[in-house]
């Protein structure tokens, strides 16, 4: 009788046995009485200062100059402020994130080293950190060590770009491989948080810090060896650790192969990327270092400084300059009369519609593309004026086919992993008029390779392109 | 079991009125807040020299950093860091202007800043007391031993024309000297803010901050050809 006294006056469809004796029935029925009483006065409250705030209304009307105008005038700033404050706490809140920062540094460093140990468990969950100030600045170290690679790799000037590219490269392989990991590990219903897919793909990069500082650090001219040793035993061990994780957390053989085949190759996709891409530089130095005889084309330039191949950028540099490139071409490496190079290039050019805003350049600097793309070697064409020609529209229309004075070989990266040197020029020197071949280039032309023989006194730089011409593929010219 | 439990209450409660007690001066203010009321009417000069003085004071408790001094903290003010950066930046920016200009500065201007937010946005989730504007406050002024050493050595790259590998090791001594002291001085001003036990990973982010810039001055030369 009680318990059924009491189900009416609950109203609730779950039958709390606690309150089937008689004594806590009573008990139950006071409480919610009194929670009842409760909430009316609270409806009491509401009511209250709906009411007053209709009686503030017609008072609007009587004229806000008053005393009454102005409390009011105070009222409604105290709520706006505190409503300010209240969104500015809910949305920009760091306090969301300070138990992600709720770490000591030798926990910090222990998961550092243990990055590198695998752990062979993988019949229960193994246990991650959901810490984001480890990841934070190992995202942080891997910038300043890709700012290194670069400024050791060739001379650069505009760091700030450099910055920007190694900032966007990271923190985007950060998020973006986190996002595209915690999607699929979704799909295959791994028991797995977000933030732990995040602090897992971070900590792994330490083994990218690692391999690219030691990698930059000692690496020897004339091979990558060491670099692929340290690839495979760091960057191996760190995505063993990482998969291992995955494995224990995930079930069903063809979800655990998708979740860690895509991790695995991600990771290690990632470290070569870096490598290649910002670093291809010591490698043509070493390479223009060790290769004392010219060809034939360099020596007839050696004495051509390059400023500057971008014709505007000549221009007010030197308005009297003489195009360096247009020289060596003419100089004996031409063997296609000139005229048809320009047809050839107009004709191009007025496909992409480009001609409009290149027609000058495009008779000035035939060659120009020479700088630009380094990375010829990959022309089917015998001729290399034909590969200068094609790329340099292409390069040119991406306009600024060569700051170079300035030349940022790390600039590479924007846009295109570290082929740019191979892909883009498959795209141009296989005459794909392009806007394909050009856009490409247009996307890397921020700094793109061309700039690399920047800075270099004219037979270097052309010497190094020959030398790239021979099939190597790192424009990175740099210095 | 209810007093031991206030008890610890009371002592969690004190430390950090204590921490607070230590940083505003119960003396100083109450005079700040009256020349404030009467600044408005005072000529501009007065205004300006005594901004300027200021900012004076704080360049030179940055040279000097003592464990005492802690007007940088109590009155922060950003013209300091504002200068210093405009400066290094426009140091830092390539001869060509044909070439560079704009962007190059936007960049290491956006870096400074964009990197002292950071630095400071890291040190508060590790549980620092001090506010968001007297860190960036401490890590612009900070920048000062650096931004000499950037003087020093743009001043080495003008003298000669030719870079020995004797003047590169001046100009490398130079900025490192540069920022051992900035990092040092940094840590002098934040590091009793942090929670004892953290202090480690407040100060590495410090440390790469002042890293970066060191390496884009140590990497700066002339790139006239």
């Amino acid at each position: 009788m009680a318990a059924f006294q009491q189900n009416l006056s609950e109203a609730t469809a779950v039958i709390d046995m606690s309150t089937l004796e008689d004594g806590a029935g009573l008990d139950d029925n006071i409480s919610i009485a009194s929670s009842g009483e409760e909430f009316v006065d609270v409806r009491k409250r509401e009511t209250a200062t709906s009411d007053t705030l209709d009686e503030v209304d017609p008072a609007l009307a009587k004229g806000l100059t008053g005393a009454l105008g102005q409390s009011m005038a105070e009222q409604v700033w105290k709520t706006g402020s505190q409503q300010a404050k209240k969104a500015f706490n809910l949305y920009a809140n760091i306090d969301i994130l300070r138990p992600y920062f709720d770490v000591e540094p030798r926990k910090v460093m222990k998961r550092l080293l243990s990055t590198f140990v695998p752990s062979r468990i993988i019949s229960i969950p193994q246990k991650v950190a959901s810490e984001l100030y480890g990841p934070l600045m190992i995202v942080f170290t891997l910038i300043a060590v890709l700012l290194y690679n670069m400024k050791s790799s060739g001379h650069t000037v505009r760091e700030g770009t450099l910055m920007g590219t190694a900032f966007f490269v990271c923190f985007g392989y950060w998020w973006g491989t986190s996002a595209l990991l915690y999607f699929i590990a979704y799909i295959c219903n791994s028991h797995i948080a977000a933030i732990q897919v995040l602090s897992l793909t971070g900590y792994a990069l330490v083994a990218h810090c690692v391999v690219l500082f030691l990698g930059t650090a000692f690496h020897s001219v004339s091979s990558h060896s060491m670099f692929y040793l340290m690839w495979a035993i760091f960057g191996g061990l760190s995505t063993l650790k990482m998969v291992l994780v995955y494995m224990s957390r995930t079930s069903g053989q063809t979800q655990r192969l998708v979740l860690t085949g895509t991790c695995a190759v991600l990771h290690l996709l990632f470290l070569l990327y870096l490598h290649f891409a910002y670093h291809n530089i010591v490698e043509d130095l070493d390479q223009t270092l060790q290769l004392h005889v010219p060809r034939a084309p360099v020596s007839l330039s050696h004495d051509i400084p390059i400023r500057s191949t971008h014709p505007v950028i000549r221009r007010v540099i030197d308005p009297q300059a003489v195009n360096p490139i247009a020289r060596v071409q003419e100089l004996g490496k031409s063997k296609v009369p000139k005229a048809r190079v320009e047809r050839d290039t107009k004709q191009q050019l007025f496909d992409l519609g480009l001609k409009d805003g290149l027609d000058k350049s495009v008779h000035d600097e035939p060659g120009a593309e020479n700088v630009n793309m380094a990375a010829v070697k990959q022309s089917p064409h015998q001729d290399g004026e034909e590969n200068r020609n094609l790329v340099q529209y292409g390069g040119q229309a991406a306009g600024k086919p060569g700051d170079l004075a300035i030349g940022m070989p790390g600039d590479q990266a924007i846009g295109m992993p570290g082929d740019q040197a191979i892909g883009k020029t498959e795209d141009q020197t296989t005459g794909k008029p392009g806007d394909q071949a050009n856009r490409k280039l247009g996307d890397q032309a921020i700094g793109n390779p061309g700039d690399q023989a920047i800075g270099m006194p004219g037979d270097q730089a052309i010497q190094r392109l020959e030398d790239q011409a021979m099939g190597k593929p790192g424009d990175q010219v740099g210095k | 079991m209810a007093a031991t439990s206030v008890d610890v209450s009371d002592v969690t409660d004190q430390v950090p009125l204590d921490v607070e007690g230590d940083i505003t001066v119960p003396g100083a203010p109450p005079e700040e807040d009256e020349e404030d009321f009467s600044t408005l009417d005072e000529p501009v000069k007065e205004t300006i020299l005594r901004d300027l003085k200021a900012v004076g004071k704080k360049f030179v408790h940055v040279l000097n950093p003592l464990k005492g001094s802690r007007s940088l903290l109590r009155e922060w003010d950003l013209w300091g860091p504002l200068v210093l950066c405009v400066m290094v930046a426009l140091l830092l920016q390539g001869d060509n202007a044909a070439d560079t200009g704009a962007p190059q500065f936007a960049e290491v201007f956006v870096i400074l800043w964009v990197g002292a937010v950071v630095v400071t946005l890291n040190s508060q989730l590790l549980g620092g007391q001090l506010s968001f504007f007297q860190s960036v406050c401490v890590l612009g002024y900070c920048v000062l031993p650096l931004s000499i050493a950037l003087i020093v050595c743009r001043i080495i790259l003008a003298a000669s024309a030719t870079q020995t590998i004797v003047l590169f090791a001046i100009r490398f001594v130079t900025v490192l000297l540069g920022f051992a002291w900035s990092t040092f001085a940094a840590m002098a001003f934040l590091g009793d803010s942090q929670p004892v036990n953290r202090k480690a990973l407040a100060v590495y982010p410090i440390f790469l901050f002042y890293f970066i810039i060191s390496w884009m001055i140590i990497s700066h030369t002339h790139s006239d050809t």
